[in-house]
């Protein structure tokens, strides 16, 4: 039977969650011999990015996006910050920045597979829309 | 002209002071791969069965619809342009099912699968929106079937009566006239208060734009709407097309109106599901179609039916067509679709080739709604027609072989011949089931038996004329509906008062 990339990742993130450095080691020579015995190395990337998803996840961590068409102030940072920690129930929150002109004004917020979109470009789109009905 | 810009100026205004800026919050995908008109989507966490997805590629937006959804992908169908979608692109949510606009002033349109006008008349401002997948009507809401669908086709009206509610498939190798007979029902339904719907999955635009022009002439756009899949758009669309037909009906049907639809042709069809099934990477069974082949159909066709006065009292008359290869009928598509339907007429290639068009095969061909669907004068002239048929054309072939013949069964050939001749009838002329009841009057009282076979349509033509001309039998049927005894004087009286002037007669 094949295993998807998901169930490796799931189980991996199951052994060594909550355990000490050394154990963690073990775990892991363990999941490369379980790797190489299906041989399934070759799909260590595809395992990887979902483990560190998977690991995010169990840590209460969240990616986000943030887009502005000027540079934000650290204060507006920790507010979106906060935000989105009441809004998705994450502990820790890892913002990046972009600054791209053609946003206009307000912001765009990505996260996970949604988007939060307040931006002026958006705005004037949907006026646009609007008016042409 | 200073109050025209002021107007507009106030009207602007309106406009921006009813708009209301706000954040959306939407879920977002990122196209994997796009083949064939077929696209993996990354993310789409909240996407729904069948819902409309906005491909937002090189600043248009291109519509698709969610068919798969997997762990952490979703297979999507791409209804349009697919070669402009890249990987990586963004796709969002609408939070809306796939809809097509329906109301009546889409009859007497050319629509493409998505309701937008391929004829080059204008926009359609649609009264409403209707789901393109629907359930449909329980058995409470329904009634038995029993208004006639007049065909104007003699030999299906007398043999294989449809009613206002069935559905009854229309099957035969390519080539046979099963549009025809479609078309000709079209045509007929002029003035019996039914709305049409064409349904053309697959088939050459060329044809569909005959079948307009001949609609057009016959003044049947009036009360027609065709949609229009055709052979060069892609197979979501051709999938889609049979579904949003039958949204577009069911719209008449909450109106308390009668439907006629037609699904030409379903297996068609069946192969654009196929070529989107195994796209998707849905296990093929046989004949490579997917596994939910059946229910593809059968949800389709479900959706015909004659509802009670409680809910309105209209119908759906459904006739799929399907097309078969070399006359096989026991392969899938065919069993599957004649197992769902009410009643199948099957066209038999040597009967065409003989002549005999329309060429419906009287034994295979069956209705199982039957003679309810009937009116009373037809029921009584017409009440054993079809077994008379097939056993003539048994006779027929026995006789081939040249044995004496006692007088009973050469009156049954007689009788089966001239049968067969009145059931001969041109295309685009549907004959009003006042006149069939009169020949068919004719024919089984033995009226026609002294007229030569060859002559037999001649008879048929010349007594519709001067019935029509100097006798009240043809409005008496139609009012009376039953063959009163009044009505049969009246149809004996025109008989020989016709043949009286002839001089073909066999002494």
């Amino acid at each position: 039977m094949k295993i998807s990339a998901r169930q490796y990742a799931e189980s991996l993130a199951q052994a060594i969650s909550a355990s000490s450095d050394a154990d963690v080691k073990v775990a892991l020579d363990n999941f490369a011999k379980i790797m190489l015995e299906n041989r399934d190395l070759n799909r260590r990337d595809e395992i990887l990015a979902v483990f560190s998803q998977i690991w995010d996840q169990a840590q209460g961590e969240l990616a986000a996006e943030f887009t502005g068409a000027r540079a934000v102030s650290d204060q507006t940072k920790t507010e979106v910050a906060e935000y989105l920690k009441a809004k998705t129930g994450a502990k820790k929150i890892v913002l990046t920045e972009k600054v791209e002109a053609d946003v206009l004004g307000g912001f765009i917020l990505r996260y996970e597979d949604k988007v939060i979109d307040a931006s002026l470009k958006r705005s004037l789109g949907d006026l646009k829309n609007e008016m042409n009905k | 002209m200073s109050t025209t810009k002021d107007f507009i100026i106030a009207q602007l205004k309106d406009r921006i002071a009813g708009y209301q800026a706000e954040a959306k919050k939407q879920t977002v995908g990122r196209v994997l791969k796009v083949s064939d008109g077929i696209a993996l989507i990354s993310g789409l966490s909240d996407a729904m069965m069948s819902e409309i997805l906005l491909f937002k590629s090189g600043g248009q937006e291109i519509v698709g619809v969610a068919l798969n959804l997997e762990e952490n992908l979703v297979g999507a169908i791409i209804l349009g342009e697919f070669t402009a979608i890249k990987e990586g692109d963004e796709v969002v949510c609408t939070k809306r099912i796939l809809e097509v606009p329906v109301g009546s002033n889409l009859v007497g349109r050319v629509v493409d699968p998505l309701g937008v006008p391929v004829d080059g008349k204008g926009k359609i401002e649609a009264a409403k929106f209707y789901p393109v997948e629907k359930i449909a009507p329980g058995v409470i809401t329904r009634a038995s079937v029993k208004e006639p669908v007049q065909t104007g086709i003699k030999a299906i009206d007398a043999m294989i009566p449809i009613g206002r509610g069935q559905r009854e498939l229309i099957i035969g190798d390519r080539q046979i006239g099963k549009t025809a007979i479609a078309i000709d029902t079209i045509i007929n339904q002029k003035g019996q208060n039914m709305k049409c719907i064409y349904v053309a999955i697959g088939q050459k635009e060329s044809k569909i734009a005959n079948i307009v022009a001949k609609l057009e002439e016959a003044g049947a756009m009036a009360y027609t709407t065709i949609v229009l899949a055709g052979a060069s758009n892609s197979a979501s669309l051709l999938y889609i097309a049979p579904y949003t037909g039958c949204a577009m009906a069911e719209y008449f049907l909450d109106q308390g109106e009668d439907v006629l639809i037609i699904y030409d042709d379903l297996s068609k069809h069946a192969v654009a599901y196929r070529e989107i099934s195994l796209l998707l990477r849905r296990p093929p069974g046989r004949e490579a179609y997917p596994g939910d082949v059946f229910y593809l159909h059968s949800r389709l066709l479900e959706r015909a039916c004659k509802l009670n006065a409680d809910f309105g009292g209209g119908s759906i008359t459904a006739l799929p067509i399907i097309e078969t290869q070399a006359g096989d009928v026991s392969a899938y598509i065919p069993t599957n679709v004649i197992s769902i339907t009410d009643g199948q007429i099957y066209l038999e290639p040597d009967l065409f080739y003989q002549g005999q068009r329309p060429a419906v095969n009287a034994g295979l061909s069956v209705s199982r709604v039957g003679s309810s669907a009937q009116i009373k004068a037809m029921k009584k002239v017409a009440g054993k027609m079809r077994l008379e048929a097939a056993q003539y054309r048994e006779l027929a072939a026995f006789v081939q072989f040249g044995s004496d013949l006692d007088e009973d069964t050469r009156k049954k050939l007689e009788r089966g011949k001239r049968l067969y001749e009145i059931f001969k009838q041109d295309q685009y002329l549907p004959v009003p089931v006042a006149k069939q009841v009169l020949i068919y009057y004719c024919l089984i009282n033995g009226y026609i038996d002294d007229v030569p076979v060859e002559k037999t349509h001649e008879f048929e033509e010349g007594l519709i004329k001067y019935a029509d001309l100097n006798n009240q039998a043809l409005t008496l049927i139609a009012e009376k509906k039953e063959l009163t005894e009044e009505v049969e004087t009246e149809i004996k009286k025109v008989a020989e008062d016709y043949k009286a002037t002839l001089d073909y007669l066999i002494k």
